[in-house]
């Protein structure tokens, strides 16, 4: 995966367009990863935690 | 509820600031990036001149705060990172004593600092893109700057757009938490409940209507009540 989109001037040199657009991808995945760990965080970590803490009764 | 039992969160300027900037973002983000995925329109125009609109809606915002409002409140403070130290303890079974926050919790504020500087890398390098563009006030000089530089406003701004989708997404995730479904409201409507401020705020670091406190030393000695009211203690009950 190229990080970077380049091309070349009417003289040959590289030069820099912008950042791939392949990246998008990436940063919709850090997205989803938050998203999906804290949504099962708060489905199954917590409260297990919360009965452990409250001795099975209701706080 | 009685609407005395309102407590105001959100003026109707901020209201108004927040759901143009949002506005405007998902604007950007649409002509930006569907050309990208092969949804091809005459995007340009629509693209600078919702950054405009978010430009201003920026400037009257960082005005507003500066100005009219309380900057503090929207600072990290020592005690939210110790109150935040505390809520990790408790996610994680321990037991801890968490500090109620003033206005916004250490994730908020922390959210907050994240998108202003993504939004403001997309304006600033967007605005100088627009030298690059045909408006009814200017005619473009793409040789304003040379290949190199431009090439790095580029990446910024691609960076910075590309960032603020993350951020909009776990933005959006929260406000839709049932959990967080009360906040949501208050962008809306403007107001909080008094038992939810109760309930989750400290009187003492946040009093709607007045000036926001810098979070004080511990106190030598207060009664049972302030302490409650400043506190969510999780412990095992006996």
């Amino acid at each position: 995966m190229e990080l970077l989109r380049t091309s070349q001037n009417a003289w040959g040199q590289e030069v820099l367009l912008g950042v791939s657009f392949d990246l998008l991808w990436l940063f919709v995945a850090a997205g989803g990863v938050v998203i999906l760990g804290h949504a099962l965080f708060k489905a199954l970590w917590e409260p297990a935690i919360r009965r452990r803490l409250d001795g099975g009764r209701q706080r | 509820m009685h609407p005395s039992d309102r407590i105001v969160r959100h003026l109707l300027p901020d209201r108004i600031f927040h759901w143009v900037m949002a506005a405007s973002v998902v604007a950007l983000l649409a002509t930006g990036f569907l050309p990208v995925l092969g949804v091809n329109f005459a995007w340009v125009t629509i693209h600078w001149g919702a950054g405009l609109v978010l430009t201003a809606a920026v400037l009257f915002h960082i005005l507003r705060a500066m100005v009219w409002q309380e900057p503090s409140s929207m600072m990290v403070w020592p005690a939210d990172l110790r109150a935040a130290w505390q809520a990790i303890l408790a996610a994680l079974g321990r037991r801890a004593v968490v500090p109620k926050p003033g206005k916004y919790l250490l994730l908020q504020k922390l959210y907050h600092h994240a998108i202003a500087l993504v939004l403001l890398v997309t304006i600033g390098t967007g605005l100088l893109m627009m030298v690059k563009v045909d408006t009814p006030f200017w005619t473009r000089d793409p040789y304003w700057l040379g290949d190199g530089t431009w090439g790095v406003i580029y990446v910024l701004h691609g960076v910075a757009a590309m960032a603020s989708i993350t951020l909009i997404m776990v933005h959006v995730y929260f406000a839709l938490r049932p959990e967080k479904l009360w906040l949501t409201r208050s962008m809306i409507v403007g107001w909080i409940t008094g038992d939810e401020y109760r309930e989750r705020h400290d009187p003492a670091r946040w009093k709607p209507g007045g000036r926001a406190r810098k979070p004080r030393a511990t106190a030598g000695s207060e009664d049972i009540a302030d302490r409650a009211r400043r506190e969510i203690i999780i412990r095992r009950e006996p």
